[in-house]
């Protein structure tokens, strides 16, 4: 990557898509879950390669996802946590979504971005002392839609091959 | 995370064993699923006792492929040697006990142990040990070579065990042989896609096997978001859906569910699938796959499988009216009363045309593995269970298995083993017997 490509903080839009991401944060941690869906462009593409470990690669699969979905298939997780069937998350989780090591750089077209960031998912649930984290690094491509910030890709890159958790409710 | 170690003292003998079921009343002990001398009974007269799998022939092609897999706790490497042979070694070093691969999987002639580098070969032969001639003779290498485990393949499935007085593979699956034709067997040939989704949670392993040896129960509550949601492809008209439970003996099981609105479904594979399905399977086999919906099992001990058809297209992944579903397989490894490592592949028969590859690929990632939509519930459950039966009191439980208890056999089951059938096909026999073969397993001295 050309270092012409990247946005560095003193530009305009480094700010605006840092606060898109903590805004979504914001969302997701309060469990504002259809507001969240509202964030997300029509043609979203929302994965977790599987993570392998082979000779001195640190690899992601591009044949199998921990998880892959589209708008259709995100709005049903966002509509099962409201049935009364939504056991893995009931009672609900306490999540914090903490972002940082945000890197931006522009892409070939003038209206979307490519933005690297870290994350730090914490989730804890009822009475449980201990709590499952999952570190990993996001590559998002972000598009601006009549004056506002979209998500149209998202892929996550968990720093982990083997799940550390009894499952994965929380969105990344 | 997990919950290790809780140390109770608790010898067992053979008739405090026998009394952890009783298979008359369909009833089962709690303690079977926390006690750690249970577990540890069932680490070496289970999982050193009996064929495991431990890969898929599709996954190690190539001369040299291997990948890393465990036989119980124990760390196993299946490789594919320059002869063409699958082997399966314990992924230990003969010197000191290090293991010599860490890796999922790779390509290679040469495991070195990284602690005084001796060398193994893809055969599992020592060839290299550094001052080899210091040792003046008294060490033989062709004597240390990597430990091997039996290897038997049914349909590309890989299976080894340590215990070479076991029968054949054959006689071991029996009747489920006849069950796994119409998953594994109905085509050219059924392949892996992709590695693994592998996840470690706070669960017991039995918890899962016994979930696909016989539970359809367990699907109207908790999978119920997918009726509340209308996601079902299939809906249930004209009444409760049919099909069959088999007992295959051995400790297998496996459940077939058709829909009442008795029709051609073939497990929702496509139609250009149809013709090889004729001709490859009986025409019993055929009688019974083609108004299937549903097709899961357990071969004892700790290996799933599920075919599925009854999943929304347009919301998992394929084109509105046209039937989606994914063929899984999965592995239930132990590491302690109360934690175990899922394993979960997706499979799909050689022929299959590339854009319903794809329908089916989308399908299975949204629905299943550790973020799908129905298997956090189903972990949900195990984790909630296992949690729940900690305590001392909760430890002296007996839990219920005996719905369906009185039924007789179908006289209607075309193929071999024991079937009982119903509307719907859903009852507690296959878990105790899976329960109960376990225990016959743990008297074993």
């Amino acid at each position: 990557m050309e270092t012409s490509d990247l946005i560095f903080p003193s530009d305009e839009r480094y700010s605006e898509v840092l606060y898109f991401l903590y805004r979504e944060a914001e969302l997701l941690d309060n469990r504002c879950f259809t507001e969240w869906l509202d964030l997300l462009a029509e043609d979203i593409h929302y994965r977790m390669p599987v993570p392998i470990t082979r000779g001195r690669n640190l690899e992601y699969s591009d044949e199998m996802d921990i998880f892959s979905d589209n708008l259709a298939s995100l709005k049903v997780r966002v509509d099962k946590l409201r049935t009364d069937f939504a056991w893995a998350d009931t009672p609900p989780s306490r999540t914090r979504h903490m972002i940082s090591n945000l890197r931006l750089k522009v892409t070939d077209k003038p209206d979307e971005l490519q933005s690297i960031s870290s994350v730090l998912v914490y989730s804890n649930r009822f009475s449980q002392p201990d709590a499952d984290l999952f570190s990993a690094e996001r590559f998002d491509l972000l598009r601006r839609v009549n004056g506002q910030w979209l998500l149209a890709q998202r892929t996550v890159h968990l720093d982990q091959s083997v799940v550390g958790a009894r499952h994965i409710t929380v969105f990344f | 995370m997990q919950a290790f170690g809780r140390k109770v003292a608790c010898p067992m003998d053979t008739k405090s064993l026998n009394n952890l079921i009783k298979p008359k009343d369909g009833l089962v002990s709690s303690r079977i699923f926390t006690d750690p001398e249970i577990y540890r009974l069932e680490r070496e007269r289970i999982f050193t006792r009996t064929w495991l799998y431990v890969a898929h022939e599709s996954e190690i092609r190539q001369p040299g492929d291997f990948v890393s897999r465990s036989m119980g706790e124990d760390s196993v490497i299946v490789s594919r040697g320059r002869d063409g042979n699958t082997r399966v070694f314990l992924n230990v070093c003969r010197h000191r006990g290090r293991k010599i691969c860490s890796e999922d999987l790779g390509n290679t002639s040469k495991f070195i142990c990284g602690y005084h580098g001796w060398t193994y070969n893809e055969l599992g032969e020592l060839t290299a040990v550094p001052f080899f001639d210091a040792y003046q003779g008294r060490l033989d290498k062709n004597k240390n070579g990597l430990h091997q485990a039996r290897v038997d393949i049914y349909h590309g499935l890989i299976f080894a065990t340590w215990d070479t007085g076991l029968e054949s593979l054959s006689d071991y699956l029996g009747p489920m042989k006849w069950i796994l034709d119409l998953a594994f067997g109905r085509t050219e040939g059924t392949e892996v896609v992709g590695p693994p989704i592998r996840w470690v949670a706070d669960t017991n392993w039995k918890l899962g096997a016994a979930n696909f040896t016989g539970d359809g129960v367990h699907v109207l509550t908790t999978h119920g978001f997918s009726t509340q949601l209308g996601l079902h492809q299939l809906k249930a008209s004209g009444g409760r859906p049919g099909g069959y439970a088999v007992d295959p003996g051995n400790g297998h099981g496996a459940s077939l569910v058709s829909p009442a609105s008795k029709g051609e479904y073939y497990l929702g594979l496509p139609k250009e699938l149809w013709p090889e399905l004729e001709r490859t399977l009986t025409k019993e086999q055929i009688g019974i796959i083609k108004p299937l919906i549903i097709l899961a099992g357990n071969v004892f001990p700790n290996l799933s499988f599920l075919q599925t058809a009854g999943h929304s297209p347009k919301e998992w992944g394929g084109p509105e009216g046209m039937p989606i579903s994914f063929l899984t397989l999965r592995q239930w490894q132990p590491l302690g009363p109360e934690s175990m490592e899922g394993l979960t592949w997706l499979f799909m028969d050689k022929n299959t045309p590339s854009q319903w590859r794809e329908y089916s690929r989308q399908c299975y990632q949204r629905v299943f593995g550790v973020a799908g939509t129905f298997e956090q519930d189903d972990l949900e459950n195990w984790g909630q269970i296992t949690q729940g039966l900690r305590g001392p009191m909760a430890g002296r439980l007996w839990l219920h298995y005996e719905l369906g208890l009185d039924l007789k056999p179908s006289k209607e089951w075309p193929g071999p083993g024991t079937a009982y059938s119903g509307q719907p096909p859903w009852f507690d026999q296959l878990e105790s017997l899976f329960y109960g073969h376990c225990v016959k397993l743990l008297m074993q001295e």
